[in-house]
């Protein structure tokens, strides 16, 4: 039966009729690195555009990232504090930029562990298993391990030979202007069932950070699911979830 | 990319696209789409071809090529074409095996078309190209676990859907 079915497989697979697909190749071969060279030239004369326009913005005022001082444990203030008059008894956080700057980044999935450099939040020679970094929207800083120094929390994706990603909530201790990671957010139950993360759909308060999913990837596709809100926090050396459903959650009907 | 490694790419080209195409055959059951597949797959390879050439160029194309057929399973989120219940109604000169034959490839290529893209290439992997758990595993991203239950699941469906492709439950065991 084993040789029967492997030999059924190989007698359909060579109904296959050859082709010649050398020139077909090249041919799209050059035509996706133009609309590459297309797609650079585009995000440089936008990105060009946008620097002219947050020069003239930061000249203004610059709006802080969420806080949740050190020494406070109450909720989070996302009160937007004008530059150079920062509130009394709260020290202004150094400005760090996770998007541009070079860290530890633990494993995460096809991802290995590693010192990773970031430009403009793409891993720089990266390999083709590559890593991300995007800050959440609204920025989301806090204390979240109760020692002094405030942790920066980000959304780092690992897209897998460019057709899968991967992504993970990563808390990163500010030291200074160095970032440190403290550990990754989603535990197993969570992010093994790969759950969409939308940056402006995480929150935290206190020292738990909440994240709304809405959906999760399968192994056969994408799946809505009812929104939900789970909630983690670091306790005791890593992270855990402290609130919200911990099963997997069921996909809508489609 | 120099005229000796494009020379390399287009001698890789034409040698191996016939057997890129008979796999693509299986996981996408239908001749433009596994020629699309195949040419997409190379498409890619050939832009990462200055750093593969001295590696292994093959393994990269079949890992964009499998992973590409499940991006475009998920896109397309259509079955292509059913067949019916009821076979063709064969010639009456074709030769009674030769009729049995062509029957068990539309059943076959039906029962693969019902799969969800990734069962499909954990059966073409593991049955057609002969690899273990571990390097299906490896070439698809995921866990031998992952593999093993998809593996169970593709069966599973498959002798449901056509149960004498697969003849008793043991062989189940022996296929795994």
């Amino acid at each position: 039966m084993n040789d029967s079915f492997r030999a059924r497989l190989a007698d359909l697979a060579a109904q296959a009729e050859p082709a010649d697909l050398y020139t077909r190749v090249l041919t799209g071969s050059r035509r996706r690195s133009r609309r590459r060279t297309t797609a650079v030239l585009a995000a440089a004369a936008v990105l060009s555009g946008g620097l002219v326009a947050g020069t003239v913005l930061v000249s203004r005022s610059v709006p802080p990232p969420v806080t949740t001082p050190s020494a406070s444990a109450g909720p989070v203030t996302a009160t937007q504090v004008p530059s150079g008059s920062p509130p009394a008894g709260v020290s202004p956080a150094p400005a760090v930029d996770a998007r541009n700057a070079t860290f530890d980044v633990p494993a995460m999935a096809q991802c290995a562990a590693g010192r990773r450099t970031f430009v403009d939040g793409t891993e720089r020679d990266g390999p083709y298993n590559s890593l991300t970094v995007a800050e959440l929207s609204p920025p989301i800083r806090a204390d979240l391990d109760g020692l002094p120094g405030d942790e920066l929390v980000v959304l780092v994706s690992c897209r897998i030979e460019g057709i899968f990603t991967r992504k993970q909530l990563l808390a990163l201790t500010v030291d200074g202007g160095a970032l440190r990671p403290l550990g990754f957010m989603l535990d197993s139950r969570t992010f093994d069932f790969f759950p969409w993360i939308d940056p402006a759909q995480v929150s935290v308060s206190g020292d738990v950070v909440t994240v709304r999913i809405e959906g999760y990837g399968n192994d056969d596709g994408a799946e809505r699911i009812t929104p939900q809100e789970r909630g983690f926090a670091y306790r005791d050396g890593a992270f855990v979830q402290i609130s919200g459903p911990t099963e997997r959650p069921s996909p809508l009907p489609r | 990319m120099t005229a000796s490694r494009a020379e390399e790419f287009e001698a890789y080209v034409r040698a191996r696209t016939p057997a890129l195409l008979r796999a693509a055959y299986l996981l996408t059951g239908d001749q433009h789409l596994a020629e699309d597949l195949v040419n997409d797959a190379l498409i890619r390879t050939h832009q990462a071809w200055p750093r593969l050439w001295d590696g292994s160029p093959e393994a990269y194309t079949r890992k964009i090529m499998y992973h590409l057929q499940i991006s475009w399973w998920r896109r397309r989120r259509r079955s292509p074409e059913r067949l019916t219940d009821v076979p063709p109604e064969p010639a009456r000169t074709a030769r009674v095996d030769e009729q049995a034959q062509a029957v068990t490839r539309l059943v076959l290529q039906d029962a693969l078309s019902r799969l969800g893209a990734r069962q499909r290439a954990v059966l073409v992997l593991r049955y057609f190209e002969d690899l273990s758990e571990s390097e299906v595993a490896e070439l698809l991203g995921v866990t031998v676990g992952t593999v093993k239950s998809q593996s169970a699941k593709a069966l599973a469906r498959l002798r449901v859907i056509a149960p004498h492709l697969l003849d008793s439950p043991t062989s189940d065991r022996k296929l795994r």
